[in-house]
């Protein structure tokens, strides 16, 4: 990396964080584009594979001028080799995709993780405690369905939910999953005794454990009614995985076997290669009396989501799904566009608000639900 | 009532029951009607289906497209092959070959079950037909629940049956209902005899519901494929391999998904990459590919940018495309496994040498189904006999793919002896 490009890459990142950090969530186009297209530049010159698939669509940095024109790569492109625009040398941190045995894992290097964090940090706090920035933060503790990031360095999940719990769990906070075995005897005393309110953050199997463990106890205990306030973060869907339990009915059992109501259960929509997170509104808006807009996920300022049409790589039309593409910025050190395989539906075309309707069918099962899961099962056996 | 009259509601388990009470009723008759008779009318069915001028054929090649999503044109080819080597004859011959009774000092005779279930799967017309006939044949009646990407095929049978002989055709009952409703699922399965066709979680959740006495013929995921000899390949294979893709869309278990190649000078596979997308692009001007749903194109555009973005890696891969997702090749020189999109997705896999065919074809077990073999020669016989070692169940010529035999070892198994009952009936001595 020279001199002048490292001052580039920088100078963006820079002026990223310093919007990351902003208090209000400004929806600036102009500022997006801008960054968009420098960052597309310095990752054209930086990532010779990346230049070359670009150049193949003959769309360079001469000749894009918009941020949307900036080519997407494919999610599993991360599986095939290092999508990075740095030396491998200066990796601090690798994280894996989950697989299963059989198949190959994706790997998003980095060699910081400033901009990692400093995204995730406002959008988990602006989605899933949102008192903090209504100013009345409680001290809320975390539970978290997950690993320790000590004992799965390589997860990003795990990763994100120990800055998380660094930055603002309260003293009763941790994780509870040890050699991969949910220890949900454990969890499910904590949950009973708990007279404060609790944030309970995990994989959507990880809450399908969960559930089968109070099933198992509900005949002798009943039911838990979690302190008012309390909340689940619940991230990855079921990837073609067994024991699928459709989100509906997920949420309708947790609201129902915790006494946490529908609008304080949030989604999050992330994976792997990304650097930043989408979140599910209903929280958020609970706290800031916007009741009444459908549950949909928020883009944060510095990305953007495109919906396109697989047969034609157009924008899908309206109402119709498409091919989930997202325009990262936190991804300074890989490639910021990425086409996912999942398809999705504007729900507010207009605010940007949008749901992930599931994996096309045929692809491959990937996602942090199923690594936890495997762990499981692994111990199980 | 015979599946002629049936309404299209899904079903409860009262009303399973009461079908299936109705069907076995017709058991005995059924059996005593003997062999050669009920294989006289079935016979006369599958002649019905050849025939592009019968009734059965034309309700066939004119309801399918909106019920399977097939294009007509698409639809009639399949049909037209598929059907070609079903004869009445051929029929008889499976017949003779799996259960007819044979022996001098004994006798072996055979019986069928006082009802078969036979679940339907996928939307091609041809293996729907058959797995109704086979019970039919044996003297079983057959309780039918329909694909549900194709609730047209099982109907048009009966209707057939119907118009050759009434009685038959009141021996099937079709009995649509909802998977997920266990009553009606547990009424189903209760049959002492099961048929289905499905992917390996569907027969593992059939599973369970059979108890240790029933019989049962289980065909399960299978996927098939082409060898390629790029040494001995002529331009009327490329023609025959890409109708093998286009037929059925890719959708059945004999469709290929990938081509291993081996031999041929360098550049032969560049070549045979380029020419199999030339006789693609010109089969979806003949054959039109159907309409696909949007999870599907999802996979084949990133099935495709995966390979460029692989490319820009610089490993050695290239993609042929259409302008939309109408048909892919995709040309590897690693067998890794890889997601087939299917929809008329094909991945050619060039290989070094025979050790890494072998290597390759022994990922694809247990799935293999059926392999086009093209070029070899002399080689030919050694070729077949590693196909079958790794469980392939059918070799062919190219172009064939899509015209199994009707004895064809479908799984790896007799047709009919999995749902009948054999006994030995020994010849009194003076």
């Amino acid at each position: 990396m020279t001199g002048k490009h490292h001052q580039s890459r920088s100078a963006i990142e820079a002026e990223l964080l310093d919007w990351m950090c902003e208090p209000v969530w400004a929806d600036d186009a102009a500022r997006f584009e801008t960054l968009a297209l420098r960052l597309f530049a310095f990752q054209f010159e930086h990532c010779d594979a990346y230049a070359r698939y670009c150049a193949a669509r003959d769309a360079t940095p001469r000749n894009v001028s918009r941020w949307f024109e900036i080519p997407p790569v494919p999610t599993s492109a991360f599986k095939a080799g290092a999508l990075t625009c740095f030396d491998a040398a200066g990796t601090v941190k690798t994280f894996h995709t989950s697989g299963t045995t059989t198949s190959k894992r994706g790997a998003l290097h980095l060699d910081t993780l400033a901009l990692y964090e400093a995204s995730l940090l406002p959008n988990i706090r602006r989605f899933v405690f949102p008192e903090v920035d209504c100013g009345a933060w409680p001290t809320m503790s975390m539970r978290v369905l997950a690993p320790d990031p000590m004992d799965a360095p390589d997860s990003s999940l795990s990763h994100m939910f120990g800055v998380a719990l660094e930055a603002f769990a309260g003293p009763a906070s941790g994780y509870d999953v040890r050699d991969g075995v949910l220890e949900s005897d454990a969890l499910i005393d904590r949950l009973k005794s708990t007279d404060e309110p609790l944030a309970l953050c995990g994989t959507a199997f990880a809450f399908v454990h969960l559930l089968e463990a109070l099933d198992g106890k509900a005949h002798r205990e009943g039911e838990i009614a979690l302190p008012g306030g309390s909340r689940i973060m619940e991230t990855g869907g079921f990837k073609g995985r067994s024991r699928e339990v459709p989100q509906g009915e997920l949420y309708e059992s947790l609201s129902k076997r915790l006494g946490i109501p529908d609008h304080h259960i949030v989604n999050q929509y992330g994976m792997t290669e990304l650097g930043s997170q989408f979140y599910d509104n209903v929280l958020f808006d609970d706290y800031n009396g916007k009741e009444g807009r459908p549950r949909q996920k928020v883009a944060p300022p510095w990305t953007r989501i495109r919906l396109l049409d697989p047969e034609t790589g157009e924008r899908a039309r309206e109402g119709e799904a498409g091919i989930v593409v997202i325009h990262d910025l936190a991804n300074t050190g890989s490639i910021a566009a990425l086409q996912t395989a999942d398809l999705g539906r504007w729900v507010d075309r207009a605010s940007g608000g949008f749901e992930v309707l599931g994996r096309a069918q045929g692809a491959e099962a990937r996602g942090c639900s199923i690594a936890a899961d495997e762990r499981w099962q692994e111990a199980h056996r | 009532m015979s599946g002629v009259h049936e309404a299209t509601a899904l079903m409860s388990a009262a009303a399973i029951d009461e079908a299936a009470a109705r069907i076995c009723a017709q058991s005995a008759e059924l059996r005593s009607r003997g062999a050669s008779e009920r294989l006289k009318h079935l016979g006369d069915l599958l002649e019905c289906f050849r025939d592009p001028e019968s009734r059965a054929r034309r309700d066939l090649e004119s309801r399918l497209p909106a019920a399977t999503g097939f294009t007509p044109e698409t639809l009639r080819a399949g049909i037209e092959l598929g059907f070609a080597p079903w004869t009445a004859d051929a029929l008889e011959r499976l017949y003779a070959a799996e259960v007819a009774p044979h022996g001098s000092a004994s006798q072996v005779r055979s019986s069928g079950a006082p009802h078969t279930a036979v679940l339907l799967a996928g939307s091609i017309p041809m293996p729907s037909v058959l797995s109704i006939v086979l019970p039919l044949a044996i003297g079983s009646p057959v309780l039918c629940k329909p694909a549900s990407r194709d609730d047209t095929t099982a109907r048009i049978v009966a209707d057939a049956l119907g118009e050759i002989d009434p009685f038959l055709a009141e021996c099937v009952a079709i009995t649509p209902f909802d998977a997920q409703n266990d009553d009606a699922s547990s009424a189903f399965f209760s049959a002492p005899c099961v048929s289905a066709t499905g992917s390996d979680e569907t027969i593992d959740a059939i599973h369970r519901w059979l108890g240790p006495h029933q019989r049962r013929v289980l065909y399960r995921h299978r996927v098939s494929v082409a060898v390629v000899d790029l040494a001995n390949v002529t331009r009327e294979d490329v023609v025959q391999l890409a109708l093998d893709i286009a037929l059925w869309d890719q959708l059945g278990c004999l469709s290929p998904v990938v081509f291993h190649l081996v031999g041929g000078a360098e550049g032969a596979d560049e070549d045979f990459a380029a020419a199999l997308a030339t006789e693609l692009a010109a089969l979806e001007t003949r054959l039109p590919r159907g309409a696909i749903d949007p999870a599907a194109a999802v996979v084949i555009a990133n099935e495709r940018a995966d390979a460029e973005m692989r490319a820009a890696l610089g490993q050695p891969v290239s993609l042929h495309a259409s302008e939309g997702t109408h048909w892919t090749v995709v040309l590897e020189h690693s067998a890794e496994s890889r997601p087939a999109p299917l929809h008329r997705f094909i991945r050619l896999v060039a290989l070094p040498d025979r050790v890494a065919l072998r290597e390759a074809l022994g990922r694809l077990v247990p799935h293999l189904a059926g392999v086009a073999l093209v070029g070899f020669r002399d080689r030919r016989e050694e070729i077949v006999d590693v196909c079958v070692e790794f469980g392939a169940s059918r070799v062919c010529e190219a172009g064939r793919l899509q015209a199994p035999p009707i004895d064809w070892k479908r799984d790896n198994q007799p047709l009919l002896l999995g749902m009948t009952s054999l006994a030995t009936v020994e010849v009194a001595t003076d």
